[in-house]
């Protein structure tokens, strides 16, 4: 019991640690004191120094960089532990039921043909139409069963993928860049904007999820069970899956597509402080936010490119899913 | 008292009623067992209680007042279910389920509160798994998952307990031990218990009174020593059987001849 408080305590302060020390490595390289002081002066600690390119670097390109990934990896991770939870399936995650693939189409939608509608409001319509596609696919019966989910939700990404590229086709050469290296997922393009966007969009849709977590719990037991127990079982799940898909589409609309960590995180951290919701929800928001700075910082420092930080959590992702799937066997796969 | 009006139930698209004016009261402090033939209509009736399935026809009334157009919330403070043992998708923690029984009351945006605990507690304590708390739900036996989700049950503080088939999956002694348990909890707390068996020698020993269902009608209501009769079986299950008396308690016994092994109804 004890050592899981510190385990969690640890978990809980690892995003600033990270993101402390993610500022300290770059490209261009600073000393450790230029780095504090330009961070001083970014705060307006120091006042009166003249611009320098030192601060810009800290300060308008590190700094939100680094909270931009935290961001993106708190709603990625957040809604993976409650797609998770409510569809009872421990293998999907946004990205495997196709809303990021939505999302995405809803962006490029916006980029490319409709520039004045707002690309975070067409990455949730489409976000929301690809996972309740994909959820009525599945859902036969009563119950939807692990299996059909998961396929559906291939066949939702298949399909939205399949549109995008007739989007790409279509544009003119110069968005077609911007939009295929957006798809790629990525933080390069952070700034002090799209750390406001995302932090007002996935606020907002992270405050329900903190305040029903509990009731994730009750929501994993199944349809039938949860309603005996009292929960209005249509109105939660809407509730559920409209705040889900609203972080996975802001997510999407600041950074592109950027999969498997909302599948990795939670369960890392349901493996590390057990699966009661209550702790498993905050504990995988703050995991996913550490998560995603160092795939970032790593994305940033591995090579002398700024490689897309989606494919660094692909190369660890595929892996870690085969290893899932071995691991759980029928646990997983069963039902 | 809990008392179920001509339940008339019928699937969408389907021409047949399966339950044809199922009527029955059930009182407080008791066991009320319905027995009755795979596809009589009990899980059917079961799911009409609950609200899980909308009636046809007909009433279910506590105290005088309808449960129809209740909430959710509302009905699970009525009605707690026991279903039958199963594997949740997670491990979650003995506790984690029973507190999972407080659901109906709290509210939408919260935790559950300390007295939320302290019920779960109280709830595991009167069920005997104070032992199992903390240990993984998908890592106990059968007998202690029926356990744990009577301690649910009683978590959630509802005056009327429905149990489905609570033995189903256990063996001898678990079968025993659970009915016991219930039936104690049942009487001690006043509860309205409606438990559906496959047993009848078994609802026999643990039943206050008994509900015989076929083909969707109730075909005998009353004392289960008096209405789990050689008669009665018969026409519900088409087996004959002798009924033995043992300290005023009946017993079923099949017609098998001792020797050959075979049916001689």
């Amino acid at each position: 019991m004890r050592v899981k408080t510190y385990i969690s305590v640890f978990i809980a302060i690892s995003p600033f640690a990270a993101g402390w020390v993610a500022l300290f490595l770059g490209a261009y390289e600073l000393a450790p004191m230029q780095v504090l002081r330009s961070l001083a002066e970014g705060i307006g600690l120091l006042t009166g120094l003249p611009d320098s390119p030192e601060r810009a670097v800290v300060f308008d390109i590190r700094l939100p960089r680094v909270l931009l990934a935290a961001l993106v990896g708190v709603a990625l991770s957040a809604s993976g532990v409650t797609l998770q939870g409510i569809f009872r399936n421990p293998l999907v995650d946004p990205y495997i039921l196709g809303i990021s693939a939505g999302a995405a189409l809803g962006c490029a939608l916006s980029v490319g043909f409709m520039p004045d509608v707002p690309v975070q409001f067409l990455a949730f319509v489409f976000g929301v139409l690809a996972v309740m596609l994909a959820y009525t696919m599945a859902k036969t019966q009563g119950e939807i069963s692990r299996l059909p989910l998961i396929l559906s939700g291939i066949i939702m990404s298949a399909f939205f993928t399949a549109m995008l590229s007739i989007i790409k086709f279509l544009v003119d050469p110069m968005k077609l860049q911007s939009i295929v290296f957006w798809l790629m997922g990525s933080f390069a393009l952070a700034d002090w904007k799209l750390v406001g966007i995302a932090a007002i969009g996935i606020g907002l849709g992270m405050l329900p999820l903190l305040l029903m977590r509990w009731r994730m719990n009750v929501m994993s037991m199944g349809e039938d069970e949860a309603k005996g127990l009292g929960i209005n079982v249509s109105r939660d799940r809407i509730i559920f899956i409209a705040a889900a898909t609203l972080g996975v589409s802001i997510a999407v609309s600041v950074s592109g597509i950027i999969g498997w960590v909302g599948l990795m995180v939670p369960h890392l951290i349901r493996m590390i402080a057990g699966p009661d919701h209550k702790s498993l929800l905050p504990l995988s928001m703050a995991g996913g936010a550490t998560f995603m700075i160092i795939a970032d910082t790593m994305a940033r420092n591995l090579t002398g490119y700024d490689i897309p930080v989606g494919i660094i959590t692909a190369i660890i992702g595929a892996p870690f899913f085969v290893y899932l799937m071995r691991k759980g066997g029928t646990e997983s796969w069963g039902k | 008292m809990l008392r179920i009006e001509n339940l008339t139930f019928r699937h969408a698209h389907h021409e047949a009623d399966i339950l044809h004016s199922v009527t029955f009261d059930a009182g407080p402090g008791k066991i009320t067992t319905i027995l009755g033939p795979n596809g009589s209509g009990k899980t059917t009736l079961f799911r009409c209680i609950a609200g899980l399935w909308k009636m046809k026809e007909g009433a279910v009334l506590f105290e005088g007042r309808t449960l129809r157009g209740l909430s959710p919330a509302e009905r699970a403070r009525l009605l707690a279910i026991v279903p039958q043992e199963h594997e949740p998708p997670f491990p979650y923690s003995v506790f984690d389920i029973v507190l999972m029984g407080r659901a109906t009351h709290v509210g939408i945006f919260s935790v559950p509160s300390r007295r939320d605990y302290a019920a779960a507690y109280d709830a595991i304590g009167i069920a005997g798994i104070s032992h199992l708390a903390e240990r993984p739900y998908t890592r106990i036996s059968g007998g202690e998952r029926q356990l744990v989700l009577i301690a649910r049950a009683l978590a959630q503080d509802s005056p009327i307990l429905i149990l489905d088939e609570p033995t189903s999956h256990l063996d001898f002694r678990n079968q025993i031990v659970i009915l016991e348990k219930v039936r104690s909890i049942v009487a001690e707390r006043g509860l309205t218990a409606l438990m559906t068996l496959h047993d009848p020698n078994l609802a026999l020993l643990f039943s206050d009174h008994a509900i015989l269902i076929k083909n969707g009608s109730v075909i005998a209501d009353g004392n289960p020593q008096e209405v789990i009769s050689a008669q009665n079986l018969l026409e519900m299950y088409g087996i004959s059987v002798d009924v033995l008396r043992n300290n005023g308690m009946g017993f079923i016994c099949p017609k098998i001849d001792r020797a050959t092994g075979r049916y001689t109804g």
